[in-house]
C-alpha cells in the first residue's frame, strides 16, 4: 500500500478542466518532484489534496486513511501540511509566536516551546526568534515557512515552489535544509521551476500539463521524455546529473 | 518540566505584562489604583457618575477590541450587543420581575447566543463586506424596537423598572469589578493558546487554517464572548440610567466604540480602556455643544489614524492591524 494514494483526481473551473484524472502514488519516504508549465494544475492539485479546493471526483488515501473529505485544518493533525507558493506569514507576530502556532494542533505547553525552539533551530532562524516577519529576508522568510512546517511534526510536506525568488546562495543553502528533511524521513512532494535544484534531490517527477498527467519517472528518464521536453522542457535543456 | 518550568512560565506573562520596559505594567498599576479609588476623592456625584459611565465604556470597548483588534473580525454594529444586552435586561427586569443583577447576567448570555448565531453569517464574510454585514444587525433590532411600541416604547423608549442601587458607591464598585473581571478575562485569553491562535486568524486566515486551526469555530467563538462581554456592560449601563432609549442602538454607539479604541489603541489591553475614560470625560465636558461633539471625535478618529494608527498610549503595539490581509 503506498503512502500516499492519488486516483483520478479531477477539478473543473468554469469550462477548464484544471485537474484532469490525476492519479499517482509516493512512497513513504520519497521525494516526488511535480513540475510543469504554468497553469498545468500543480498548485491547484495541492490545493486538493489539502482540503483547500472540493474535489469534483477522484479519491486520496494517506496512509491507508481515505482523505477525500479532510478539511485543511485537519491536515496537520493527519501529519502532512503544505506551503504557500508565495511567502506566507503572520504579519503581527514574531518569528516565534509564528511558529509556535503551528506547534499547538499536537502539543501543549512547555512541550510547544520546545518543538518551536527544535524547529527554528532546524530551519537556522535562531538570530530571528523575536523579529517580525516584515524584518526578514526573502530567504528567511522561505525559512520560517520551513520552520513553520517542521513544527507541525509533518510526515508528508508539499512544498509549492520554495526556491522561487531565491538567490543561487539562498537556493544551495535552503536545499540543504531539503535534505536534512529528507534524512528525518519526511515524505516530500515538491512543486519546483528551478530543476537544476530539483532533479538532484527527487526520486521521482511527476509531470502535469493542460491538467493532465504527462509522464512520470526517474529524474534522468523525464529529461529525455519527447513529451515532456516538447511542452515544458525545451529543446535545449540539458541535464547532467 | 517541573518547579522550573512554572517559574519559567510566570517570567514570561510577567514580561508579557510589563512589556515597553515595565511601563506598561507601570501605568496599569496607575490606572487601577486610581479606578479603584474613584469614590474616595471623586470631588461630587457627578464625577462618580462619569466613571461609572467610563467603566461601563471601557467593558464594552474590551469587548469590541477583543473582536477587531485580536481576532481581525470588523464589527461596526456592536450597539447591536450593547443595546440589545440594555433592552433584554429592561424588559426583563420590568415584565418578568427577574432582580437586575440576575437581569444583567441572563442578559450577557443572551447576548452571547445571538453572538454566536450571528457569527456564523459573518464566516462567509471578510474585510468592508464584514462591516456592512455587521452595520446591519442594530438595524435590525431598531426596527423591532419601532414595530412592537407597546413592549418597547419606540422613539420614547422604557424608563420605571428597577436599577442596581440607589447609592452611587455601590454602582460604581459593581461596575469597577465588571472592568477588573472583564480585563483579567482578556488578559487570561490573549496570553493562552488562544490568544496566539486568534491573532494568527487575524494576520492570516488561510495560513492558520493550513497549520490546523479551526478558523470558523474560533471566530463564532470570540463573535459569542464578545457579544457576552459587550451585553453585559449594555444590560448594567441600562440599570444604572434608568431609562433606556433607541439611542443605544444607534449608528453613533457604534461609532462611539470604534473611536474609544482607536483613541487608547487596536490590539492593546489597556488601550481600550485608557480610551474610553477620555471619550466618555470628552463626552460629558463637551455637553454644552453636543451637536459638535460627534463632528470633533471624528476629526480626532481621522487625525489618530493619519498620524498615530497604533493609538495614543505610548506603549501600543508597533503591529497595526490592517484589513483585507
Amino acid at each position: 500500500m503506498a503512502f500516499l494514494e492519488v486516483n483520478n483526481l479531477s477539478k473543473r473551473f468554469g469550462g477548464m478542466l484544471a485537474v484532469d484524472r490525476v492519479s499517482f502514488q509516493v512512497a513513504r519516504g520519497e521525494v516526488v518532484g511535480l513540475i510543469g508549465p504554468n497553469g498545468a494544475g500543480k498548485t491547484t492539485l495541492f490545493n486538493l489534496l489539502t482540503g483547500f479546493l472540493s474535489k469534483d471526483s477522484g479519491k486520496v488515501i494517506f496512509k491507508e486513511r481515505d482523505i477525500t473529505r479532510i478539511k485543511p485544518y485537519q491536515t496537520t493533525s493527519m501529519g502532512f501540511f503544505r506551503t504557500f507558493q508565495l511567502t506566507a506569514s503572520f504579519a503581527g507576530m514574531t518569528v516565534f509566536e509564528n511558529v509556535k502556532i503551528a506547534t499547538l494542533s499536537k502539543t501543549r505547553g512547555w512541550e510547544s516551546d520546545r518543538k518551536t525552539k527544535e524547529s527554528i533551530e532546524l530551519a537556522g532562524l535562531q538570530e530571528c526568534e523575536n523579529l517580525v516577519p516584515g524584518q526578514l529576508s526573502h530567504g528567511d522568510l522561505k525559512r520560517l515557512e520551513v520552520a513553520r512546517a517542521l513544527a507541525t511534526s509533518p510526515e508528508l510536506l508539499l512544498l509549492d515552489e520554495p526556491f522561487s525568488g531565491l538567490s543561487i546562495s539562498e537556493i544551495k543553502s535552503l536545499s540543504q535544509v531539503i535534505k536534512n528533511l529528507q534524512a528525518r524521513g519526511i515524505t516530500l512532494v515538491i512543486i519546483e521551476h528551478v530543476l537544476r535544484e530539483l532533479m538532484p534531490l527527487a526520486d521521482r517527477v511527476v509531470v502535469l500539463n493542460f491538467g493532465k498527467k504527462l509522464a512520470e519517472g526517474t529524474p534522468e528518464s523525464i529529461v529525455r521524455d519527447e513529451k515532456v521536453i516538447e511542452a515544458y522542457l525545451g529543446k535545449r535543456w540539458n541535464y547532467a546529473p | 518540566m517541573g518547579s522550573s518550568g512554572k517559574r519559567r512560565k510566570r517570567r514570561l506573562i510577567l514580561e508579557r505584562l510589563l512589556g515597553g520596559g515595565g511601563r506598561r505594567g507601570i501605568s496599569l498599576g496607575i490606572l487601577f489604583a486610581v479606578l479603584i479609588s474613584v469614590p474616595f476623592w471623586a470631588p461630587n456625584l457627578w464625577f462618580v457618575r462619569i466613571f461609572i459611565i467610563g467603566n461601563l465604556f471601557s467593558v464594552f470597548a474590551i469587548s469590541w477590541n477583543l473582536l477587531v483588534g485580536y481576532t481581525g473580525q470588523i464589527s461596526f454594529g456592536h450597539a447591536f450587543f450593547f443595546g440589545g444586552g440594555a433592552y433584554c435586561s429592561v424588559l426583563l427586569n420590568k415584565y418578568l420581575a427577574v432582580s437586575p443583577p440576575l437581569a444583567i447576567v441572563l442578559s450577557g448570555a443572551m447576548c452571547g447566543m445571538s453572538g454566536l448565531l450571528l457569527g456564523y453569517p459573518c464566516l462567509r464574510v471578510r474585510g468592508v463586506y464584514l462591516a456592512l454585514m455587521t452595520w446591519g444587525f442594530p438595524l435590525i433590532f431598531n426596527g423591532i424596537v419601532m414595530y412592537y411600541g407597546d413592549i418597547f416604547g419606540r422613539e420614547m423608549g422604557i424608563s420605571g423598572y428597577q436599577g442596581l442601587s440607589p447609592s452611587y458607591s455601590v454602582n460604581y464598585y459593581a461596575s469597577f469589578v465588571l472592568l477588573a473581571l472583564t480585563f483579567c478575562l482578556t488578559l487570561a485569553i490573549v496570553n493562552s493558546r488562544w490568544g496566539l491562535i486568534i491573532r494568527g486568524v487575524r494576520d492570516n486566515e488561510i495560513l492558520a487554517e493550513s497549520v490546523g486551526i479551526h478558523v470558523s469555530r474560533y471566530k463564532i467563538g470570540i463573535f459569542g464572548l464578545s457579544g457576552f462581554i459587550a451585553g453585559l456592560a449594555g444590560a448594567f449601563y441600562a440599570h444604572f440610567l434608568k431609562s433606556i432609549t433607541p439611542e443605544l442602538l444607534a449608528v453613533d454607539m457604534s461609532i462611539l466604540v470604534i473611536i474609544m479604541v482607536i483613541v487608547g489603541g487596536l490590539g492593546s489591553t489597556i488601550g481600550p480602556i485608557f480610551g474610553a475614560l477620555v471619550v466618555t470625560f470628552l463626552n460629558n465636558y463637551l455637553l454644552y455643544i453636543s451637536e459638535l461633539r460627534m463632528m470633533i471625535y471624528a476629526v480626532a478618529l481621522i487625525a489618530i489614524l493619519f498620524l498615530r494608527p497604533q493609538g495614543l498610549l505610548p506603549w501600543s503595539p508597533k503591529v497595526v492591524f490592517r484589513s483585507g490581509k
